[in-house]
């Protein structure tokens, strides 16, 4: 009996610390999209890298707002119709891995993102790929290229996610 | 004078939107600034620039009352965010105006948007920016995406 009462006051609900912010060790993003509207999208993203170091990436055409912290490179386009463009852009990005290191990769496509995910699941790193929502019907071609190197494979459409097997867990605009 | 901004994104051109709002700008008293990207042919009544920088194409959404424009994602999220009403046209890939047909399928998921218009020809355009320019007031898209969307996202990075 006492050692059951004894058992019994054993149980003590310990606070669970470890989930949260304070303890939230700061990580190492690298957010990767094309100027145009993989760039918006992921800009629409931003709220959810607050509390991390975010190094951004975009092609000639995006541009950072004036408030934003994180750093940002500026890279050649490609798209896969150009092998030698496709192998340049290749080259810079795994540069850029090498570089920065980042714990996470996300990105809204395309070719960038598509080698920036590449590389940084090479490299150990935890990766997101979050389709544009343009791809209404089916995963994008980068999308489907960079599938087994994406920690989290996602579209912004529950439709196609089912049809393909990614995951939906929202979009940037509610339709 | 009612003020159009046309825009048809970075990548390709689009002078068959351009030249559909040319034809109809006098008729409907539009004074139409166009960013035509790499177009190939000059525009009588309209003034054209090729690009613009981020900060001039924000200059020219608080400038202008309509927005015409490509179906183009980045477009249609930055017209939204300044509170513009937009008359999207989509690209064709059978008239070599883009890679892939996606633009058809964003013009039917977003026609049903609150400031969002569609057109496909003359017929259409003229009848949607007549639209556009008589709605009253477009709420201001926020600058981010649903609380519920960044807090997943946010779980997958934190996680």
């Amino acid at each position: 009996m006492l050692a059951s009462r004894g058992y019994a006051t054993g149980f003590v609900i310990v606070p669970n610390i470890i989930n949260s912010v304070s303890m939230q060790r700061r990580k190492s993003i690298l957010a990767v999209a094309s100027g145009g509207g993989h760039w918006v999208q992921l800009l629409r993203l931003r709220p959810a890298f607050r509390h991390h170091s975010v190094t951004y990436v975009t092609t000639s055409h995006g541009a950072l707002p004036r408030d934003e912290e994180g750093s940002i490179f500026v890279v050649p386009d490609a798209n896969f119709s150009s092998k030698v463009r496709l192998i340049y852009l290749g080259l810079r990005i795994a540069a850029l891995v090498l570089w920065v290191r980042p714990d996470v990769v996300v990105s809204t496509g395309a070719a960038p993102g598509f080698f920036a995910i590449l590389f940084g699941r090479l490299l150990g790193a935890k990766t997101i790929w979050f389709d544009s929502i343009a791809n209404a019907d089916e995963m994008s071609l980068a999308g489907k290229h960079v599938r087994r190197f994406s920690t989290h494979w996602l579209s912004q459409w529950e439709s196609v996610a089912q049809k393909s097997g990614a995951k939906y867990v929202g979009a940037v605009i509610e339709l | 004078m009612h003020k159009v901004l046309v825009t048809v994104g970075t990548q390709l051109p689009f002078d068959r939107l351009i030249a559909l709002v040319d034809d109809i700008a006098s008729e409907l008293d539009l004074d139409v600034f166009a960013q035509t990207g790499p177009a190939s042919r000059e525009f009588s009544n309209i003034h054209c620039e090729s690009f613009l920088s981020p900060s001039e194409l924000n200059d020219r959404l608080s400038w202008c009352d309509v927005v015409v424009a490509h179906a183009g994602m980045g477009t249609i999220l930055s017209a939204l965010v300044a509170g513009k009403p937009i008359v999207i046209v989509p690209r064709l890939l059978s008239l070599g105006e883009h890679r892939n047909d996606h633009q058809i399928a964003t013009v039917s998921r977003f026609s049903g948007v609150s400031g969002v218009f569609t057109a496909t020809d003359a017929p259409t355009l003229y009848k949607s920016i007549s639209l556009a320019l008589s709605t009253k007031e477009v709420n201001r898209l926020s600058s981010y995406a649903p609380e519920s969307t960044i807090s997943s996202i946010r779980s997958l990075i934190d996680g």
